[in-house]
């Protein structure tokens, strides 16, 4: 019970996020209707028994929509956010262990934080196009040089560190060093950021769908259901307001475990570590 | 000061290069072949002749090596010639030179209303730390890094174009037009800064210093407004600096949905429409706008925080620790 009042903000995303998995993934089973399924008598029809949140401009179910959403976006949130940590380790640790390589990566770092999330993801949509290993590409390469940057921070410091200095001494590789002195304390840092940066990539890829640009119909996504919304914004704003309401919802979810999990991890900081940087 | 500036400026060197090699790929990796496409433009047919597509590709250095290419295409850039534009058939220096007009008079305005909140609700949240007003302040924030700025521009124009009526849904040109994007702009972006504002200021109004001003019998406002301030201001400044450089090309979303006619939506739209040269000369203008402000940011952290002009590490803005 005393966890529980601790880390409120984590059980209650936590909760949340639960919440929203299970509706993804049994959104089959739980969905009122098909989602692709359109009515055309049943047009922008607010919330009723029948469409528990209404319908669409194509009278097509909302609340299936919105529920057979969730799988694209936390889906290729999900994939992106492991790439993006995984890259940025090793770009981080290599910048780190060889210190000829440092500079050279450094720079690239610079000119990736240079240019804005979206305008780079935009730039490789626009010569993969919009299918989704094209999306988890514009999705990754925005994203590793903030990991890099602060593994390659840790990984310095411990590197500094006299027992690292004598496991080196006694003639132990690059790999076994990151293996046993590095990683341990990269973890819990890069989990921190990590799981604040699904949340940040669910709300890109809704942009994306947004623009037309991110998951394309027929597959039902949030971006592109408000979008769809956009022009009825008078008469029906029901479509934009609740898919948006699921995107805003997902990403508190995860804003609230990753900084609960922060909070958990890193009691002594207690400030956001997210903070130095705008995305 | 001169030699930090110098410096400053030999650094932008390999971030400037890396930008214009972003800009070249999208260029040199972009889906069918350019002098097909300008072919079948000119010809106004579906399939040009292979020969003459040949011999233009000749021509143009396309069957040469990439870095052969890339050093033809960057002699040519820096001449100014960013190519046509497919689309309108209009120079991409001119349509980008527009478009980042309209976007500097997006992001000024949306940054002077950061300013002000973020002095205002940043510095009176840590004065007023634990009270009533910090803890909304601090909730609000909460709400404002969970909402996707799109759909805040939604609930702008629900509420104060379909609702009240009061202001125009989108385009360019009146100021009226200029508020719904400046706010929206302003409150996604600013929820960040107002916190990192709380946390320097309360760092600092902790510090000895503030204890001496209050010591020779200043007034509590000017303890707060003249000596606090500059000790809590360097991170922040540096946080809006990098803020400033992505409004001006990261606004891609706000400025679609407000119509706003500036250079996120040209890249939205020749992304859509497949017009690599306006891709290409969106990307030059944003990366080189980005490291401008960052440059101007460094010089005025420097007037602030004299120790980085003498080469040392400033104030951490984690720690608040040198």
């Amino acid at each position: 019970m005393r966890i529980l009042a601790r880390h409120k903000g984590l059980f209650c995303g936590g909760g949340l996020l639960l919440l929203i998995f299970l509706g993804g993934v049994f959104a089959p089973s739980i969905a009122p209707h098909d989602p692709t399924v359109q009515d055309l008598r049943m047009r922008m029809t607010g919330p009723s028994f029948t469409y528990p949140l209404g319908t669409d401009t194509l009278g097509r179910c909302l609340a299936s929509r919105i529920l057979f959403g969730v799988r694209p976006s936390i889906g290729l949130a999900m994939a992106a956010t492991c790439m993006v940590t995984l890259a940025g380790i090793m770009v981080g640790v290599l910048s780190a262990v060889f210190r000829r390589l440092d500079m050279v990566l450094m720079r690239i770092t610079d000119c990736f934080f240079a240019l804005p999330g979206m305008v780079l993801a935009l730039v490789i949509i626009s010569f993969t196009g919009p299918n989704p290993w094209g999306i988890l590409l514009a999705l990754s390469v925005p994203g590793w040089p903030k990991y890099a940057r602060v593994v390659r921070g840790i990984a310095r410091s411990q590197l500094a560190q006299p027992q690292v200095e004598a496991v080196r001494c006694m003639g132990a590789g690059p790999l076994y060093v990151t293996r046993t002195c590095l990683l341990p304390w990269i973890w819990p840092q890069v989990t921190t950021i990590a799981t604040l940066g699904i949340g940040g990539k669910v709300a890109t890829i809704a942009g994306l769908g947004f623009l037309g640009l991110g998951v394309q119909p027929p597959t039902p996504e949030w971006g592109a259901i408000m979008y769809g919304g956009l022009p009825v914004l008078g008469i029906a704003p029901h479509i934009s307001l609740f898919s948006g309401l699921a995107i805003a919802l997902t990403v508190l979810a995860f804003t609230l475990v990753g900084e609960g999990v922060h909070e958990a991890i890193n009691p002594l900081i207690g400030e956001d570590a997210n903070e130095t940087m705008p995305d | 000061m001169t030699n930090f500036i110098l410096a400053r400026v030999l650094a932008l060197i390999p971030v400037l290069f890396g930008i214009s090699v972003i800009a070249f790929f999208s260029l040199a990796f972009c889906p069918g072949d350019p002098a097909e496409m300008a072919l079948a433009r000119l010809m106004d047919t579906e399939s040009p002749p292979r020969e003459a597509v040949k011999e233009l590709r000749r021509k143009l250095g396309y069957d040469r090596p990439l870095p052969v290419r890339y050093s033809m295409w960057l002699s040519r850039i820096l001449k100014g010639d960013l190519g046509s534009s497919v689309q309108s058939g209009r120079p991409v220096f001119k349509e980008v030179k527009k478009a980042m007009t309209a976007s500097l008079e997006l992001a000024a305005s949306a940054m002077l209303v950061t300013i002000v909140l973020v002095l205002g609700l940043g510095v009176l949240s840590a004065v007023y730390a634990g009270s009533f007003f910090d803890f909304s302040v601090l909730g609000l924030s909460l709400v404002g890094i969970t909402l996707p700025d799109f759909f805040l521009a939604v609930l702008g124009i629900l509420f104060f174009s379909v609702y009240l009526n009061w202001l125009p849904v989108g385009g360019h040109g009146s100021l009226l037009n200029l508020i719904l994007p400046t706010m929206t702009l302003a409150a996604v972006n600013s929820v960040v800064a107002i916190r990192l504002m709380r946390t320097s200021m309360l760092q600092t109004l902790g510090s000895r210093y503030l204890l001496t001003a209050r010591a020779k019998g200043l007034r509590e406002t000017a303890v707060i407004s003249r000596h606090a301030l500059r000790g809590a201001l360097p991170p922040v400044v540096n946080y809006l600096g990098a803020l400033t450089g992505h409004m001006l090309g990261g606004a891609v979303v706000v400025e679609t949905i407000f119509m706003w006619p500036g250079i996120g939506r040209l890249l939205v739209e020749a992304v859509r429409s497949r017009d690599v040269f306006v891709v290409q000369g969106c990307v030059l203008a944003i990366g080189i706008a980005y490291v401008l402000v960052n440059l101007g940011v460094d010089i005025l952290h420097a007037v602030l925080d004299p120790r980085i002009r003498n080469g040392e590490e400033g104030l951490d803005a984690n720690t608040g620790k040198t």
